[in-house]
């Protein structure tokens, strides 16, 4: 227990420090960003982690949660709509779950693959039926508002009033990060409390076994539309703090790119461990911000990174950890083979790197590396023949290491349950 | 004495064409049994007689072609497998059905939970349901998985499974529970420790019971039913039973067992 | 009239396309267990490859020799990837198949960039094969359908009558079963992704000419395929026939009809359709038309 209470602590120090360490800037951006990313992933795990519902249509609470946000955005800012803006979020979480409970009605009825198909023709659906309404979801633009001078015209609500005096406006991207972090915690504490509850543990039950669910007289249905809605619901949270941070909601917030982007959060992070999907939301994070900054070629290291994960880790980054921690299984080779085992994977990794960034300098869209690379004597040959020699001499030391290294103890009951 | 659960003219054949020929393979014809209230009663027959079938009906998993059945005096022909659990129908599996990631304890918290009305509660912790915990472990106890109540049902050894199997199956409180070849697969210790288990836990029950093993069957059975051919050909005392020559033409090991 | 008889043959022809598309996504489903998310990625590089060898060998060869390549890498990927986490079940295999579409839609914009191709059928079959009172039917309409038609005569005679169609069949009633048939699993499963493989490369090559070839054309025709396979029932090749004549029609109906309800066109609503088709379907038919399978 007191580790899992130093967890939560070590979470709520990660949310508050950007904005007690940054006034503005990219940091700020970054982890509003991140906090949002949070949200989203663990609200995707609550169907994939804990239900066992792979959906590729998730982003359709979170969009049209962010399209309840916007519009009374534009009310408040219009002075037509008396409402705290620091409460938005409980205004998406409302239009998220009551999108869940049309939509759930339609797909909760099974499971597994067929399930992963049918969010997938419903997230289509949305996001082709949106592109109809210009009036309500704003055509190819999308739908803005402005933040700033909220503060005057919500003032009537008591904790708007409170955070004025603090010198929360919400024109500053400062006030909205503090913000975000809040209701990211808040969030993360609530979908943690749903673990924890009755339906938490049938979700659970359903997903391990829909049949026997049914055969102790559980409804296995009525469980995933409530979960559902329930997911919905802090989707919407997720989508009415982007609509904050950005002031802008467009049609691209519901497509299937937004879904997948979550789906590959909560997987890389790991679907077995609460904070699993908080590492992949950090992870996905700094590769769509950070890393695309330096590189064109980030959704190739994403994708590879989520195959990799399917392939050796499927319980995520969350289950390399604990696995590190728990089955010690380098021990007995000492820190010398554990040494070895970390240069060769970066030999690879930096090999791999060199070859997919001189292919994009090759194709005409080099990132910084091939900017390197190309400074190497020789030039950018050298470079792909450097990056292939590191790579393969990378495996080879690996391939070795596997042979000699004894299985790990638990290795055939590692969790599996999101795969 | 009044029938907990009863089959009135059962047929049932599966949907799909069966080989080139088209022909429909019929699996039950025409079944009518019922079981008494409180007994102990066993369904034996050959492989292929139907006997999975006639359980999948009893609790929804199948909607027969006609017929009906009835639990406690009412129709729960074509009701969710859900219903029939919450109006005290319960089964366990031929084959090991569990909630493989979650503990012993939690597997049996959620049978606990699927016969409670708080079942979907979303709002309150499940550690506060003080009771359901309490049942769950009592059950644990019964079925002799008190040291194991932490560990995943996943990574218990098969007889252990088959334990939980029967404790999931009763941790709701039904009072008329299906099983299905509860010592499958099970060495002579291990068998006789689960008759002695389910001897136990369905006191004051009723139990619908399919098994092979004939010393199982006699040892426990108040009546035996036999199903060949997906018809049923005899019911009786274990006795009539033994000495019934149809049975014998049908199903030759029933002789084999010594009362 | 003559707008309805072309109207009818074009949505004909695309119906085809979208038929070869979900039967090539059924079988390998009905024998293997795996849905295979990246089947739409494999239409468009049979589109791109066919691009390419078109522009150093000619169309006909690419008609050839792109859906080959397809297929070997549908081999390759069945053999070093899917078959690693098979054992791990169908949601492994499908975020696996997800995984590796992301990386081919990637690829893809790498190698060939973001527009779209000038990728065209032969000259030869461009212009029209009759036209009536000025609607026109290009030749190479008829051609795609002929080819079609063609693929799903052989594959009907291959699951007729040939060993590993034999045991295709036997999938489709009794999908645990086929382990227990004591034949080379590991290699059939092989060969049958490279098939299904190198039938969506197949349509790729003539959906890619007929319509676009673009970045974005796994993404479009992807969730439609699915749509088909979830409204005629997962693992039923009649019902995705049926339901990819339905859907083809819907679509290519759609476009033409300009009366509006409520306020939207039916043209604009046109995308949509196919989807609300899946909604109703599963509203009143929750395993699709001809579905039987628990999943």
């Amino acid at each position: 227990m007191t580790s899992r209470r130093f967890q939560w602590i070590a979470f709520a120090a990660l949310l508050a420090a950007p904005p007690l360490f940054f006034e503005g800037g990219f940091a700020l951006t970054l982890a509003s960003q991140a906090g949002i990313a949070i949200i989203l992933a663990l609200s995707y795990n609550m169907l994939l982690g804990q239900t066992g519902l792979l959906s590729f249509g998730h982003a359709v609470y979170a969009g049209l949660g962010a399209y309840a946000a916007i519009h009374a955005m534009k009310l408040i800012g219009a002075g037509s709509l008396p409402f705290p803006v620091a409460l938005l979020p409980l205004i998406g979480a409302v239009a998220g779950g009551t999108v869940a409970v049309l939509l759930g009605y339609v797909s909760s009825r099974r499971g597994g693959l067929t399930f992963a198909m049918i969010s997938l023709g419903i997230g289509e659906m949305v996001h082709a039926a949106a592109a109809l309404f210009p009036a309500l979801f704003g055509g190819e633009s999308g739908i803005t508002a402005d933040r700033a001078g909220m503060r005057v015209t919500t003032s009537v609500a008591d904790t708007v009033a409170i955070a004025a005096q603090l010198g929360l406006d919400f024109s500053s991207a400062h006030a909205v990060c503090w913000l975000i972090a809040a209701w990211t915690l808040a969030s993360a504490l609530a979908m943690y409390g749903f673990t924890r509850t009755p339906l938490g543990r049938l979700a659970n039950a359903v997903r391990d076994n829909p049949e026997r669910a049914a055969q102790i007289g559980v409804d296995p249905r009525r469980v995933r539309w409530l979960v559902m809605i329930a997911a919905g619901a802090f989707a919407g949270i997720a989508g009415s703090l982007s609509a904050i941070l950005f002031e802008i909601v467009s049609a691209e917030n519901l497509g299937t790119p937004a879904s997948v982007a979550m789906l590959i959060a909560a997987f890389i992070g790991g679907t077995g461990a609460f904070f699993g999907p908080v590492a992949g939301a950090l992870v996905y994070t700094l590769m769509s911000s950070a890393v695309a900054a330096v590189t064109p070629a980030w959704p190739m290291y994403l994708g590879a990174l989520f195959i990799l994960i399917v392939l050796k880790a499927p319980g995520g980054l969350a289950s390399i950890l604990v696995d590190a921690r728990q089955s010690g299984i380098y021990g007995r080779f000492g820190s010398a083979v554990m040494g070895l085992s970390v240069v060769s994977a970066l030999a690879v990794l930096a090999g791999f790197v060199g070859l997919v960034e001189s292919a994009y300098a090759l194709a005409g869209s080099p990132g910084t590396a091939a900017g390197w690379l190309a400074t190497l004597p020789g030039g950018r040959a050298t470079g792909v023949v450097l990056s292939a020699a590191l790579l393969m001499a990378g495996r080879e030391i690996r391939h070795r290491l596997a042979a000699r290294r004894p299985m790990p103890p638990n290795a055939a009951a590692l969790p599996e349950h999101a795969a | 004495m009044s029938a907990a659960l009863e089959f009135r003219g059962i047929n049932h054949h599966f949907g799909h064409r069966v080989g080139r020929s088209g022909a429909m393979r019929e699996v039950l014809h025409e079944i009518n049994l019922a079981i008494t209230a409180g007994e102990r009663h066993t369904l034996i027959g050959p492989n292929g007689a139907g006997k999975s079938t006639l359980f999948n009906i009893a609790c929804g998993a199948l909607r027969p072609n006609a017929g009906r059945v009835i639990l406690n005096g009412t129709d729960i022909t074509g009701l969710a497998p859900f219903e029939i659990s919450r109006r005290g129908l319960a089964r366990s599996q031929q084959v090991t059905s569990l909630f493989a990631h979650l503990s012993v304890r939690d597997n049996l918290r959620c049978a606990v939970l699927g016969a409670d009305r708080r079942r979907y509660a979303f709002w309150r912790p499940l550690e506060g349901l003080t009771a359901v915990r309490a049942r769950a472990e009592a059950m644990a106890e019964a079925v002799g998985l008190a040291a194991e109540l932490d560990r995943n049902a996943g990574e218990l050894p098969y007889a252990a499974q088959r334990a939980l199997e029967i404790g999931v199956a009763l941790a709701g409180d039904a009072k008329v529970v299906l099983i299905d070849e509860p010592t499958a697969g099970m060495n002579q210790d291990e068998s006789r420790a689960m008759v002695a288990l389910i001897r136990r836990l369905t006191e004051g029950r009723t139990l619908l019971l399919v098994e092979h093993d004939m010393d199982v069957v006699f040892g426990l059975a108040d009546r035996v039913s036999v199903l060949a051919g997906g018809a049923l050909i005899a019911t009786g005392t274990p006795d009539e039973i033994r000495a019934n020559t149809q049975v014998r033409d049908v199903y030759p090991t029933a002789e084999d067992a010594n009362a | 009239m003559e707008f309805l008889l072309v109207s009818l043959l074009n949505g004909l022809s695309y119906s085809l396309l979208l038929f070869l598309l979900s039967a090539g996504l059924t079988v390998v489903f009905s024998l293997m267990g795996v849905l295979n998310f990246a089947h739409a990625s494999f239409y468009m590089l049979g589109a791109y490859l066919g691009f390419q060898i078109s522009l150093w060998a000619g169309f006909w060869s690419a008609l050839v020799l792109a859906p080959l390549a397809v297929g070997a890498l549908g081999m390759l990927v069945e053999r070093h990837l899917l078959r690693a986490v098979h054992r791990r079940g169908q949601t492994a295999e499908l975020l696996l198949t997800f995984g590796l579409a992301y990386l081919i839609a990637e690829a893809v914009q790498l190698l060939w960039g973001r527009s779209a191709l000038p990728f065209h059928p032969p000259a030869a079959l461009e212009g029209p094969l009759f036209s009536l009172y000025g609607s026109a039917f290009p030749a190479w309409r008829a051609f795609m359908m002929a080819l079609a038609l063609a693929m799903l005569v052989a594959i009907a005679l291959t699951l007729r009558y040939t060993r590993v169609g034999l045991i295709v069949q036997a999938a489709f009633t009794h999908p645990h079963m086929v382990e227990a048939l004591g034949h080379d699993v590991p290699r059939i499963f092989m060969w049958t992704f490279g098939a299904g493989a190198a039938l969506a490369g197949l349509a790729g090559v003539i959906g890619g000419s007929a319509f676009v070839t673009e970045p974005g054309m796994a993404a479009a025709i992807g969730p439609i395929v699915f749509v088909i396979v979830v409204i005629g029932g997962l693992g039923s090749l009649p019902g995705a026939f049926i339901a990819s004549i339905a859907v083809g029609f819907i679509q290519t109906f759609a476009v033409g009809f300009d009366f509006a309800v409520a306020g939207v066109s039916v043209a604009q609503a046109a995308p949509v359709l196919p989807f609300l088709a899946m909604v109703l379907v599963l509203l009143f038919r929750p395993s699709g038309l001809l579905g039987n399978r628990a999943d």
